[in-house]
């Protein structure tokens, strides 16, 4: 990292004790070593693949559409498909004002977003997954009205939520994490309950019992053995079809790890 | 291009004919520009997160939101009065407001993550951590404006003029909104942390800086 770096003091700041101290703290709260180098990684891919969807011609965007499509489901594939050429056609303006869930181009903002997330290491895209799951409710709830949105919100949630078991099985010191923003989200979905529509409320609870699928899982230890078919099954199904949930024990064995029993 | 290294008070580093063709280059899709435009912000936008968070993967997070926030927005962005890095810093500020209002209705749940006795790679312990937790929490309490001085000038490292051109109001209004964020964090530091209650806790360089 090349970047300006804190290092003495400026005088006019340097007059006051406490000042002084403010200053000492604020030189030691760089970042970790290797940090900004991550992020930079993630905001470079991100540049790249936005100056490609916005030049949109030739090899580069071929190859880039094909980075967005990998991996994915193939009816979602089709849709970012389908998006991205009304970005090509429309302008790029279009896909930040129709992009946000229950508009056309979420779809392909989901597919970008997953594209960009980082491959390796396992805990860096398991803690880029915990933040796009935090986004979707967070876009769930500002689409609160709109029974349609909190659908789409909630669904990529779910779809989201089925990729987590797998990179805990690669990174298990991460599980920890996991089920604190797991208990975190459940309390949003909670919260989130009262607000929206009476339709909305089944997409919430469906959220709701993935969630505490997946924390039971993770509380079990047996991600190992769930891994494998996760992804394709919590993606697609009610991952409570045909089972209960051991809801009570997962939220006191987890608030026992965390310190939240029995708030969620 | 190079961009200069420490700023200096006084100097207008959120914009600047380097600046500028920097964020013209990036604008044209030139991913050398963009990095550069990265290394020359990141750090001080990671700072100004790291004086609002308790958490230093907080800090990461909001750092690199306001990354891709800059990508998504960079096409549409124009200097009409407003140059880029303080447009950048706006977006960094709008982050750990947002993190704020999500954080709060479920504060309590944070709280009682962060006192787990185990550090996780969320929340690495530090030398400097007691103090930072003491200041942080007293920080907390100031007004907005309080904070948003405190955290560009002492932990972005923005020059009291940068912080006006940021916050829409003039050096001199900046120097005085500063010196009373100072007076109400030592009066908070004072009662936090030398009140009868607390005084065997405090933790000591925060003491010494109180005390003067």
């Amino acid at each position: 990292m090349s970047g300006p770096q804190v290092s003495a003091p400026p005088p006019e700041l340097a007059a006051d004790p406490l000042e002084r101290l403010l200053l000492q703290l604020a030189a030691r709260s760089g970042p970790a070593p290797g940090v900004m180098e991550a992020i930079e990684r993630r905001a470079v891919a991100a540049f790249e693949a936005r100056s490609r969807a916005t030049s949109g011609a030739g090899g580069n965007s071929r190859r880039a559409r094909a980075r967005v499509r990998g991996g994915r489901p193939f009816r979602q594939a089709l849709a970012a498909g389908l998006a991205a050429a009304a970005i090509l056609v429309g302008g790029g303006a279009v896909a930040s004002a129709g992009s946000a869930p229950g508009r056309p181009l979420f779809a392909v903002r989901l597919a970008v977003e997953q594209a960009l997330l980082p491959a390796d290491p396992p805990s860096d895209r398991l803690t880029a997954q915990l933040a796009v799951l935090d986004r979707r409710l967070s876009e769930a709830a500002e689409a609160a009205p709109d029974s349609g949105a909190v659908a789409d919100a909630t669904r990529a949630y779910r779809a989201t939520l089925a990729d987590l078991l797998p990179l805990v099985h690669r990174a298990p010191e991460q599980a920890e994490v996991v089920v604190r923003s797991l208990i975190r989200q459940l309390a949003s979905i909670d919260r989130l309950d009262a607000e929206v529509t009476p339709a909305a409320r089944d997409d919430l609870d469906d959220a709701a019992r993935a969630a505490r699928w997946v924390l039971a899982t993770i509380d079990r230890g047996d991600w190992a053995d769930r891994s494998a078919s996760t992804s394709r099954s919590t993606s697609r199904r009610r991952p409570t079809a045909g089972r209960p949930l051991p809801t009570r024990s997962v939220s006191s064995s987890a608030g026992a790890s965390s310190g939240s029993a029995g708030r969620c | 291009m190079v961009i200069q290294d420490r700023p200096r008070p006084g100097d207008v580093t959120l914009a600047g004919p380097a600046i500028t063709a920097l964020v013209a280059s990036a604008r044209d899709g030139d991913v050398a520009a963009f990095c550069e435009l990265y290394r020359a912000f990141a750090p001080r936008v990671y700072r100004f997160c790291r004086s609002r968070v308790a958490q230093s993967s907080d800090a990461e997070d909001l750092t690199q939101q306001t990354f891709l926030r800059v990508v998504e927005a960079l096409p549409r962005y124009q200097d009409r009065g407003l140059p880029f890095g303080a447009w950048l810093f706006r977006i960094a500020r709008n982050q750990v407001i947002d993190l704020d209002r999500r954080r709060r209705d479920y504060v309590d749940l944070d709280e009682l993550a962060r006192r787990g006795d185990e550090p996780t790679a969320g929340n690495r312990p530090d030398d400097a951590g007691d103090d930072r937790d003491t200041l942080l929490r007293a920080m907390a309490r100031l007004t907005r404006d309080q904070r948003d001085v405190l955290g560009y000038r002492f932990f972005a490292d923005l020059s009291a003029r940068e912080t006006g051109r940021l916050m829409g109001r003039d050096e001199a209004t900046v120097r005085g909104l500063q010196a009373r964020a100072i007076a109400a964090l030592r009066r908070t530091l004072d009662a936090d942390t030398l009140g009868r209650k607390r005084v065997a806790n405090a933790a000591p360089i925060v003491t010494a800086a109180v005390r003067g």
